[in-house]
């Protein structure tokens, strides 16, 4: 399980520096960052933070890629007896209509949650699970640099407690509210 | 993986827009002719119908309160009851649940406070008779309907001594069940189980949705208020037996109790049957099971 979340960590952490070197010489770079508020249906809140980049140097920028860094501990499990779960997501996103107010857009997430049962007597239990998910929803871009998108997502891996972790419920709800930086 | 493509494939089939199941009045408990035998008599399951008049020496043993789980009857609890008759200090009482052991249109109007009221009014029936020293006993979904009486004050603790959790559910393994209030109705009216041939007439072979709705809302309800924090009464042991390998109740239910529940002792069994201690009408069990079996009874009894 450790490797795994090495890995997610180095993806952050490559995708962060790619972003600082691609920031300094590219001009149609934009970045935005912000919360990331996601619930699971029947389940729990999770919630974070997100940030999104796209340039032309990616796909002609016609997608964005992103992380989502969420936590039950900022959601569900914020001062209560839930299990803290922690999850970190790359996604690439298609948005269409843009320049409009509504902008439907289609994302696909792939990632990593973790929990913390908090007892020896659990370690046979499966406490993390690869996440996977296709996403869809609206954003509505205001007059100023802030967007909100509404999405409704289905995680494809959802465990039964057995074969797999029980924490992740197959459909979520997630709103997210994204600044772009460098925007007037 | 097994059961759980087994349990996907029954959402499947079961997606047809069929108002009613093929019930075979027969065989099913889901039909008119078969019941809980507990209906025709409850002297031979409830503890408050069998000795309406206890003596003293009846007052003061051991009493416990059995409740079963969602579909099933207190046939879930007979092993137990029938190994207590072995013990001179210990008197059990089968509850069948609210809505249960009776047919599918009783079932599907059931609310799980239907299912709950039966265990408030054997233990409050137990207190008035005078009992001192009543334990409550769950299987399954009776173990929700238990802390929900304890999280809500429905019952007088006073001669309360000790709960027994046996694979509660609070986070069921099927993922999709919150989905049952959106589904239900239209695109599932009921899901079916596979019963093995032994316990034809003991469990409800088609769950309507409204009572997988109600399902979700106890296990939501429950999952809330341990969230919350759920005060044992003073004096109340708690102790829960869950199979590691459950894939009916999420054996993640094990650890919200926990967390919710401070001062609960939590056992973490190895075993993949769902309520391991009825083997009873299974197709078939080790001799390893069989000593679980056993062993959670002793436990359960020097811990009284």
């Amino acid at each position: 399980m450790k490797i795994k979340e090495k890995i997610v960590l180095y993806i952050s952490l490559i995708l962060a520096l790619s972003v600082n070197k691609v920031c300094s010489q590219d001009s149609t770079l934009k970045i935005s960052g912000g919360i990331c508020i996601n619930k699971m249906v029947g389940f729990y809140f999770m919630n974070g933070v997100s940030g999104e980049i796209s340039t032309s140097k990616i796909l002609k920028g016609k997608v964005d890629l992103g992380l989502n860094i969420t936590t039950s501990s900022l959601g569900s499990a914020f001062v209560s007896n839930a299990i803290p779960v922690h999850s970190a997501e790359l996604y690439i996103q298609k948005v269409f209509r843009n320049g409009k107010h509504f902008r439907p857009l289609i994302v696909l997430n792939a990632g990593y949650a973790k929990a913390f049962y908090g007892s020896k007597i659990y370690d046979n239990l499966p406490q993390s699970s690869l996440l996977v998910s296709p996403e869809f929803g609206m954003r509505y871009a205001f007059n100023f640099p802030i967007v909100f998108n509404a999405t409704l997502g289905y995680n494809v891996i959802s465990g039964n407690g057995v074969s797999g972790a029980g924490f992740i419920y197959p459909v979520y709800i997630r709103f997210k509210a994204l600044y772009a930086f460098g925007k007037k | 993986m097994k059961k759980i493509a087994f349990l996907a494939f029954l959402f499947v089939v079961s997606c047809k827009k069929e108002k009613l199941p093929p019930i075979d009045d027969k065989i099913d408990l889901d039909g008119k002719q078969v019941n809980d035998s507990s209906l025709i008599d409850p002297s031979a399951f409830l503890l408050s119908s069998a000795i309406p008049n206890p003596t003293s020496t009846d007052l003061q043993k051991h009493v416990i309160i059995t409740a079963h789980g969602f579909s099933a009857t207190n046939f879930e609890w007979l092993e137990f009851s029938s190994w207590s008759k072995g013990k001179s200090d210990l008197l059990v009482s089968r509850v069948l649940l609210g809505g249960h052991g009776r047919d599918y249109a009783d079932f599907q109007k059931a609310k799980w406070e239907d299912w709950q009221k039966p265990i408030i009014d054997e233990y409050d029936r137990l207190v008035s008779i005078g009992y001192k020293n009543i334990s409550l006993a769950g299987s399954s979904t009776g173990c929700p309907l238990i802390i929900e009486m304890i999280a809500s004050n429905k019952i007088v603790t006073d001669n309360l001594k000790h709960i027994f959790l046996v694979d509660p559910i609070v986070i069921p393994s099927t993922k999709t069940l919150p989905l049952a209030p959106v589904l239900g109705g239209w695109i599932i009216n009921y899901i079916t189980t596979d019963l093995e041939p032994a316990e034809n007439g003991y469990w409800y072979k088609y769950r309507p949705h409204q009572a997988l709705k109600e399902l979700n809302k106890i296990t939501k309800r429950v999952r809330k208020d341990l969230q919350k924090g759920i005060d044992l009464p003073a004096g109340v042991k708690l102790t829960v037996f869950k199979a590691e390998k459950d894939d009916a109740a999420d054996p993640a239910s094990a650890v919200l109790i926990e967390k919710g529940i401070k001062g609960s002792k939590i056992k973490m069994l190895n075993t993949d049957l769902h309520v391991f201690t009825r083997l009873l009408g299974r197709a078939s069990f080790s001799t390893s099971d069989k000593d679980l079996q056993l062993m959670t009874f002793e436990e359960i009894y020097n811990s009284l």
